[in-house]
């Protein structure tokens, strides 16, 4: 089998891969330390309300929710730059490589395929955006067919893409001021805060509000998708949300069967019998009556060990 | 003169002192002020329309830095009892102690003489608006303190020094009555860090947070623009020893009660020694000129910071466009599916 | 939709889900704002004003308006100005007294000399002490009842000055089915509804209630005097200190010559009609 299964069947429903292991945990890492450093600044850009005080108490003092944010932070900066390892990684090993090794490398089809890679915006973006205004104004009644991931989620991604770099940035003359203003002059730590915090707010609604909606509480998977934590989506939202990649997925698991995984089967094959578990249980009785009584099975006990 | 005045505060001390169970907490009171003054009821309200309550808590005042010197000591223009209403206090005033270490009276003229030299004198050459009544005199800082022996802080010393344990040192020699206590209290107290970040802070945010007042003298809130920045948000947020307002307006070895503006050249704050201010003990080590150019006192204002400004628009117009944009999308699709089948086209269709 | 739920759910969840995004965008919109935030401007044209603008100024939106035109004052609320000696915890209010409910703790302001000395007893006897004078001696009772709590004993322990004892003085009618002077159940009744109603009466209407109200009082010059009670002659003080709990040690204070002679040289120097507290109403 390579890889993951693209599809997995469960309790009777078709699950397809739309997360793979390595994306689930940066999407973790990005989540924890996210959440972290949120907890940790906001009381600090709002610290006029009476909430903040409780929340720095909460973590232990100033001290500690200053070392848990600049740790998150260098985490999150640490991920920007895993990612984009992550990114030409994925380029030489499902283009250039296999690429030049046949020979038949060229730069029109590498700009295809970085074209046509799952976050990349394309004129399909744009299509689905205008017919997603169509339906939601009563114009159609046809939802957007979208692919692997549509355009709501290339925004999330873009968003985090230029934030952190932000964040991270002016995080480091916050952080190192002395530093920063021996090559930079001193208003530019004073707007290092501005754009900092105002970013972070921009981040935090962004995230707490439009990303949450759209990927747990919207009407089709309310209260809460599991697609975070196991990388499946069920067919039902699959093929309500993701038409283009239902079909897609559905059309390599017809010329290659391997790629998907029949749990239900797996399981009933794993199922005993009525007759198979009694027979099961008798027999363990019967060796557990010979091993009291002195049988057989007692003897040479001790080479075991 | 003086001798017998002395003998009878004396004789009227030890009296007191042998005579009353209140000895420890009552301050010995020869003028008989505390005949009405040890009442809480005693107040009334002023021609201003403020209440004033006239009552000394005795027990208190024991405990206080003053506690040696007799209530006209500093009132003293009353000359009997009963009496009129009583001036405001001169704290320059020569009061009725000596000096430790010579016979000269005591006074607080030096402190005064700085506070003369200082920014917050209505006669200093930089200040802005000449409103007498708005420049602060001792008691607009200073309430009457008391004395504090933190009996943690000589734990390092010996682990078993207790007050109690060093006065029955000093009594081997010295006789119970005399001024040990005091003299033990008046240094230990001035061991410790006075005060409390937060309390310089609300010293100064008595007027330097009201807006009235910045707006009159043309300055800035200083005190919500402090409590915005990371230093601000420190003492705050309860850090201990974080910096306050002194730490950077007051020049490493001068009285606090020297503040100056930043545009007198021997001012912490002025521009060419300002980032020197910020190389205190614990602060911030190698630092530029540039440093101090950081701005603790922002206020969004075109004029006065306009990088300030023009960022802070770019950052909120981003903002609520990206956020407002969001949501509109998100109602929209919401009232959508309140009503799944109902577009145009079907209905031209249908 | 492939998972079919009842339309009102539908309905219910769309409904519920545009609120909250409406109330979410007004929190975002606030919290985004806050670098643009001024603290407001209000009060500084309120300290432009002279001092007696700015005390009507006052008057009006604050100390006025909760107090419907009444004198309340809260002991507990000393100016900071005059707070060098610190004394912030020391004062217990009274929250029992018909008269102090209008009048509050800090009811004397007239006489420039002596008012402090009276709000100082104002502290520990109650009003109706002084100021409801008993016509032949005897006719009065005497009970010390807690400002917070209300309770009422006969004596309470005054061996050492009544600092900031949570006990006031306060007389009762000896004999007689009402105990109360002042207080009684229907004058309680009919000073609340005065109270309530008194920011729409007329002038006139209101004149009147106020005359019904203060009835029982004494006139100013026949209240209780000082040298009433701060009189050497112990026999002939207007309260029975030894029946209210004085022992000979207090009372030798009370009327001894340290404030009976005060009293006797302000009479003298101060202010020679110091002995009739008039022009008060």
């Amino acid at each position: 089998m390579k890889g993951l299964p693209l599809v997995k069947i469960k309790n009777g429903e078709k699950h397809y891969l739309k997360l793979t292991q390595n994306q689930r945990v940066q999407h973790m890492f990005i989540m924890v330390t996210f959440i972290l450093l949120v907890a940790t600044g906001f009381p600090l850009k709002f610290h006029f309300y009476p909430w903040a005080k409780p929340m720095i108490e909460m973590f232990g003092g100033l001290h500690v929710t200053r070392f848990i944010h600049r740790v998150c932070g260098v985490i999150m900066v640490g991920q920007f730059f895993y990612h984009w390892y992550y990114l030409f990684k994925n380029m030489a090993i499902n283009y250039i490589i296999p690429a030049k090794k046949t020979g038949t490398f060229s730069w029109g089809e590498f700009g295809r395929f970085v074209y046509y890679s799952p976050m990349c915006p394309r004129k399909k973006d744009a299509q689905d955006i205008a017919a997603f205004i169509k339906y939601a104004l009563f114009i159609s009644d046809d939802m957007p067919k979208h692919e692997r991931f549509h355009w709501r989620e290339k925004f999330d991604y873009w968003a985090v893409f230029w934030g952190i770099p932000v964040l991270g940035i002016t995080g480091i003359f916050l952080w190192f001021p002395v530093w920063a203003t021996s090559f930079l002059p001193g208003w530019a730590v004073n707007i290092s805060y501005i754009a900092h915090s105002d970013e972070a707010m921009l981040a935090v609604s962004v995230i707490f509000i439009w990303h949450m909606y759209n990927a747990h509480v919207n009407y089709d998977k309310f209260p809460m998708s599991p697609l975070f934590l196991t990388g499946y989506m069920p067919e039902h939202l699959m093929k309500h949300e993701y038409y283009m990649e239902w079909a897609r997925i559905n059309r390599i698991v017809e010329k290659d069967p391997s790629r998907l995984l029949d749990l239900d089967k797996e399981k009933d094959a794993e199922m005993l019998t009525n007759q198979e578990k009694m027979e099961l249980i008798r027999e363990q009785i019967e060796f557990m009556k010979e091993s009291t009584t002195g049988g057989k099975y007692n003897k040479g006990g001790s080479h075991h060990e | 003169m003086r001798i017998f005045f002395l003998f009878t505060i004396m004789a009227a001390g030890i009296l007191f002192g042998t005579l009353s169970a209140h000895a420890s907490s009552i301050v010995p009171d020869d003028e008989n002020c505390m005949m009405c003054h040890k009442y809480p009821g005693l107040s009334r309200v002023s021609d201003e329309g403020y209440l004033r309550q006239f009552y000394v808590d005795s027990d208190r005042y024991a405990h206080s830095v003053h506690t040696k010197v007799k209530c006209t000591g500093c009132h003293v223009d009353i000359k009997e009892i009963p009496h009129k209403e009583a001036k405001i206090v001169d704290c320059s005033t020569e009061c009725h102690i000596t000096m430790g270490d010579s016979a000269k009276p005591f006074s607080h003229s030096k402190i005064v003489e700085e506070l003369k030299g200082s920014i917050h004198n209505v006669d200093n050459e930089h200040v802005n608006a000449r409103i007498a009544e708005d420049f602060p005199t001792c008691t607009d800082c200073h309430s009457n303190p008391t004395y504090r022996f933190i009996t943690d802080d000589v734990r390092d010393v010996h682990d078993a020094r207790t007050q109690d344990k060093i006065f029955q040192k000093c009594s081997v020699c010295h006789d119970q009555d005399a001024s040990y206590k005091y003299y033990f209290n008046h240094v230990t107290h001035r061991i410790k860090n006075l005060s409390a970040s937060e309390d310089v802070v609300k010293t100064c945010s008595k007027c330097h947070s009201r807006d009235d007042m910045a707006e009159k003298h043309k300055l800035k809130n200083a005190a919500s623009t402090y409590l915005d920045t990371f230093h601000g948000k420190a003492v705050e947020f309860g850090m201990e020893n974080a910096p306050t307002c002194i730490d950077c307006h007051v020049r490493d070895g001068q009285s606090v009660h020297k503040i100056l503006s930043h545009k007198s050249p021997d001012s912490a704050t002025y521009v060419e020694n300002r980032y020197k201010s910020c190389e205190g003990e614990g602060c911030h080590a190698n630092t530029t000129r540039e440093f101090g150019l950081i701005r603790m006192h922002v206020v969004i204002d075109k004029d006065l910071y306009p990088v300030e400004f023009w960022v802070a628009l770019a950052f909120t117009v981003l903002t609520l466009g990206v956020f407002f944009l969001l949501q509109g999308l998100m109602v929209l699709e919401l009232i959508r599916i309140m009503f799944p089948n109902l577009s145009f086209r079907r209905k031209r269709n249908g | 939709m492939s998972k079919q739920r009842p339309a009102f759910v539908r309905y219910l969840y769309c409904l519920a889900g545009i609120a909250f995004l409406v109330y979410s965008t007004y929190i975002v919109f606030i919290l985004v704002m806050h670098i643009w935030h001024h603290a407001p401007h209000s009060e500084a044209h309120a300290d432009s004003l002279s001092k007696e603008d700015r005390l009507y100024q006052e008057m009006l939106k604050g100390v006025d308006a909760q107090n419907a035109g009444l004198a309340y004052k809260d002991i507990g609320e000393i100016h900071k100005l005059y707070d060098f000696h610190k004394n912030e915890a020391k004062a217990v209010t009274d929250s029992k007294n018909l008269c102090v409910s209008c009048h509050g703790d800090v009811p004397h302001d007239k006489k420039k000399e002596i008012r402090a000395f009276l709000n100082m007893h104002a502290y520990f006897m109650a009003c109706e002490t002084c100021h409801i004078k008993s016509e032949t001696p005897g006719d009065h009772r005497y009970v010390w009842y807690n400002k917070v709590t209300g309770d009422e004993k006969s004596s309470i322990d005054t061996g050492f000055f009544l600092e900031d004892t949570p006990y006031k003085l306060m007389p009762l009618n000896r004999g007689g089915e009402e105990p109360r002077i002042f207080d009684t159940k229907a004058m309680v009744k009919y000073v609340g509804e005065f109270k309530n109603k008194v920011g729409e009466m007329v002038p006139a209407a209101k004149s009147a209630s106020l005359k019904v109200i203060h009835r029982p009082m004494s006139s100013l010059e026949n209240s209780v005097k000082c040298n009433e009670c701060h009189n050497s002659n112990i026999n002939e003080a207007y309260l029975p200190l030894r029946e209210i709990g004085y022992n000979d040690r207090r009372m030798a204070q009370i009327v001894g010559n340290e404030v009976a002679g005060m009293i006797d040289r302000y009479k003298e120097f101060y202010i020679p009609s110091f002995l009739k507290p008039s022009e008060e109403k």
